[in-house]
């Protein structure tokens, strides 16, 4: 029963995969600068187109509109700012959500300091943003609409699908950008049919290493760069490409297998076990979701002891917000959704990449709820 | 240009009979402490320790070493030379140049401790000044308020140059292993690391013990306790600390005892572990970073009931501290940017809505009987983990 080892914290990271771990290896071999004119560098550059076309036909796009970047925050710094500011001159107001990564959330905070005319739509108790709330806000000046497609916290599945035929009706010069990170590899990412202009992912949510990102802009969206320098990437995002990074993205990215239909279910089968055991309330929609996220409070229990318990026992989670004295940070994302704070402060997330097996399943529901009783006792 | 170290001790100097015996213990701190940065000579010759860097570039990290050695007053960097009035000009001018910039107010010292140097040291002054004076005509001399002091002193091994503005701070003290050795309860907090150091000044060797409450503390707090022992080892040399496992004692204290004794309770506990960990170590004392009227558990009467469990002394350096006076000292030893670090002492589950302020003996003795006080203390002794901690 000991020495188990049970990751339950696939929102936050995942373990590199073998494909992505041989491609890096291979990488290492093919060392050369891809921007090098000889043999060397022509196989490096050859890396990474192949996994720019791995990537970009998952996303139903040209090749030549994905770039890059060193992971989800700098894909989504980029097409913010870029876009803001790239289309002031077009209108002062953009719209984000509540409920956004803090990467996007931080971003539009900045833009509200540079004289942004920023909107930040609510969610539902669903974890579900207010679609009428953000067509409220339209705008003709509007030229970003910034919201994400998986909640990382809850699993939620935002309607992303409708946000672009709102967005022409009133404001037909604003670009849709949609923070995928958790979704990329897990739902269905179709910047196309979505109207989508911009599109951030992350190659270490789908098994592959930290540091390495991608963000689809569609082509004439005419956005500002972060970043200057050479003229790799076509000039958009300079800097040596980290040719080991991309490569083992392309292979994690063509080697991750995730049935969402199965996971929902499995999420719910968990829920309900869980619920057997446990005074418990699970947080955001169950209908709309990834299957891959599994928000649940324990009110009256703090969280955090309830991680480190479970590190303890050999299974890993994660909290929504600090436990300590000295650092209150509640979720900003469970607060948007109205949670009380008995249930914030007892919340935890668990996150997967697949199924757990039956035994490690039957393991982590009775850890799980035991935990939480043994510490409920001295709450 | 050859350059040296020169330190100078401070209390030391006024020993008596065991004088050598302090001074044998630092030089070999000094080695010990320099042992990883760059090989050194180090001589000590009437109360001057002559540091010769062996290896070319190290004689900064070497001097930002010794600066945290207990027991030395102040070091500088100084140029060496042969015995002659004309070497000795040279140096100056040379060395010195950076100083001696122009319109700066400046005056010769010397020191002749080598009494066959031909001139004795008002002549030395007169003659480096007029040298310095006419090589660099823009400086002003100024022997009442000088901005650049050149210093020269003719010793026996050779004739030594600096400037005096240049001197670096030392710790002061005692050095460390010529005071027995001392029990420090280090916690995640702010006094508990500048309680170490305080008492480690005075030349007293330090092992340090916390208490660990997972899963109510994370390993990150434990992380950060190490990290605190590993700054205050930049001054004490490698410092062993044992981590002891408290969950059960504090869930027991929770379970069993009036909410508003618990802190008082838990450190009793803490005490009578603490002593025997000192026992064993052959420490002599415990260490604890109070300051009267600082919580409640550090009124008078608070102090009395937790050190009334231990029978040895109990070193409270920062008693009669300010909070922000700790704080000082905390920034100059650097660890109070480790010590705010968020992982301490997770939610509330132990501290007490309202604990008592003026507490007696006779009620904590009598909370206390519901336990069983020995078993707790060796079930949590078992569990103790050693962990050396090095200098960071």
């Amino acid at each position: 029963m000991e020495n188990r080892f049970i990751y339950l914290d696939n929102a936050a990271t995942t373990k590199p995969c073998k494909e992505a771990v041989s491609a890096f290896l291979k990488a290492a071999e093919t060392f050369g600068n891809p921007s090098s004119l000889y043999r060397l560098g022509i196989d490096a550059e050859k890396l990474i187109n192949a996994a720019g076309n791995v990537i970009t036909s998952k996303l139903g796009v040209e090749r030549r509109s994905v770039y890059f970047t060193s992971g989800g925050t700098e894909s989504n710094n980029t097409a913010i700012f870029g876009a803001a500011h790239g289309h002031r001159k077009l209108g002062n107001r953009v719209i984000t959500s509540r409920i956004e990564h803090p990467s996007v959330l931080e971003s539009f905070k900045q833009l509200e300091k540079d004289g942004f005319d920023v909107k930040y739509v609510c969610a539902g108790e669903d974890g579900i943003i207010d679609i009428d709330e953000l067509n409220g806000y339209l705008t003709e000046d509007t030229t970003l609409v910034s919201i994400m497609h998986v909640n990382n916290e809850t699993g939620a599945v935002q309607p992303v699908d409708r946000l672009k035929a709102l967005m022409s009706k009133k404001s037909p010069k604003a670009l849709l950008h949609c923070d995928c990170v958790q979704s990329f590899g897990k739902l269905p990412v179709e910047p196309k049919k979505w109207g989508a202009d911009m599109i951030s992912i992350s190659a270490h949510k789908i098994h592959g290493f930290k540091g390495t990102g991608a963000l689809y802009i569609r082509e004439g969206a005419n956005i500002k760069p972060l970043l200057y320098g050479g003229e790799q990437q076509r000039e958009f995002r300079p800097g040596t490409e980290n040719v080991g990074g991309i490569a083992a993205f392309g292979a994690a990215a063509g080697a991750y297998r995730y049935n969402d239909e199965e996971m929902r279910g499995f999420r719910s089968r968990l829920a309900e076990r869980l619920a057997e055991k446990a005074d418990i309330v699970i947080n955001g929609s169950a209908e709309h979701n990834s299957g891959s996220v599994m928000n649940i409070s324990f009110p009256g229990i703090k969280a955090e002891i309830l991680l480190h318990a479970l590190e303890a026992k050999g299974i890993y989670v994660s909290t929504g917000s600090a436990c300590s004295s000295h650092d209150p940070s509640p979720s900003h994302v469970l607060s948007a959704m109205g949670k009380t704070k008995r249930e914030i402060e007892g919340a935890i997330r668990l996150s997967f990449s697949g199924p757990l097996d039956p035994e490690d399943e039957e393991y982590a529901v009775s850890t799980i709820a035991s935990e939480a009783a043994k510490i409920r006792k001295y709450m | 240009m050859k350059e040296i170290l020169l330190a100078k001790y401070g209390e030391i100097i006024l020993k008596g009979g065991n004088r050598h015996r302090f001074e044998s213990i630092l030089m070999n701190n000094i080695i010990n402490a320099t042992r990883n940065v760059a090989k050194i000579k180090a001589r000590l010759i009437q109360a001057t320790i002559y540091v010769e860097v062996l290896e070319e570039g190290k004689t900064d990290l070497v001097l930002e070493r010794m600066t945290k050695i207990f027991g030395i007053v102040s070091i500088t960097k100084a140029a060496v030379c042969g015995k002659t009035i004309d070497e000795i000009e040279q140096t100056a001018k040379e060395y010195l140049k950076n100083d001696l910039t122009p319109g700066k107010r400046f005056k010769v010292e010397s020191k002749r401790a080598d009494k066959s140097f031909p001139l004795n040291s008002i002549e030395i002054s007169r003659e480096v000044g007029g040298y310095l004076h006419d090589e660099y005509p823009e400086l002003i001399v100024d022997v009442h308020e000088p901005e650049a002091t050149v210093r020269v002193e003719v010793r026996e091994l050779g004739a030594y140059v600096y400037c005096e503005e240049n001197r670096v701070k030392g710790q002061g003290g005692m050095p460390i292993g010529t005071g027995s050795r001392a029990t420090l309860l280090l916690s995640g907090g702010i006094d508990s690391p500048v309680a170490g150091h305080m008492i480690a000044k005075r030349g007293v060797e330090i092992n340090a013990v916390n208490f660990f409450s997972f899963p109510y503390t994370s390993e990150r707090a434990k992380e950060k306790v190490i990290e605190l022992a590993s700054i205050i080892a930049r001054y004490t040399s490698k410092i062993n600390l044992y981590i002891v496992p408290f969950t059960d004692i504090q869930l027991e204290i929770r379970e069993h005892c009036p909410e508003e004794h618990m802190t008082l309770l838990m450190r009793r506990f803490m005490m009578r572990i603490a002593e025997r960990i000192a026992r064993q170590t052959k420490s002599l004392a415990l260490i604890t970073g109070e300051s009267v009227g600082q919580v409640a558990s550090q009124t008078l009467s608070a102090l009395d009931v937790t050190n009334a469990v231990v029978d040895m002394p109990v070193l409270q350096p920062l008693i009669g501290m300010d909070k922000i006076e700790v704080i000082d000292r905390a920034r100059e030893i650097g660890t109070f940017d480790t010590s705010i670090l968020p992982y301490e002492d997770c939610c509330t589950v132990f501290t007490p809505k309202h604990p008592t302020v003026n507490p007696k003996r006779s009620n904590i003795e009598k909370s206390e009987s519901h336990l069983d006080v020995e078993r707790l203390i060796d079930e949590a002794f078992a569990g103790v983990e050693l962990i050396e901690v090095f200098p960071s």
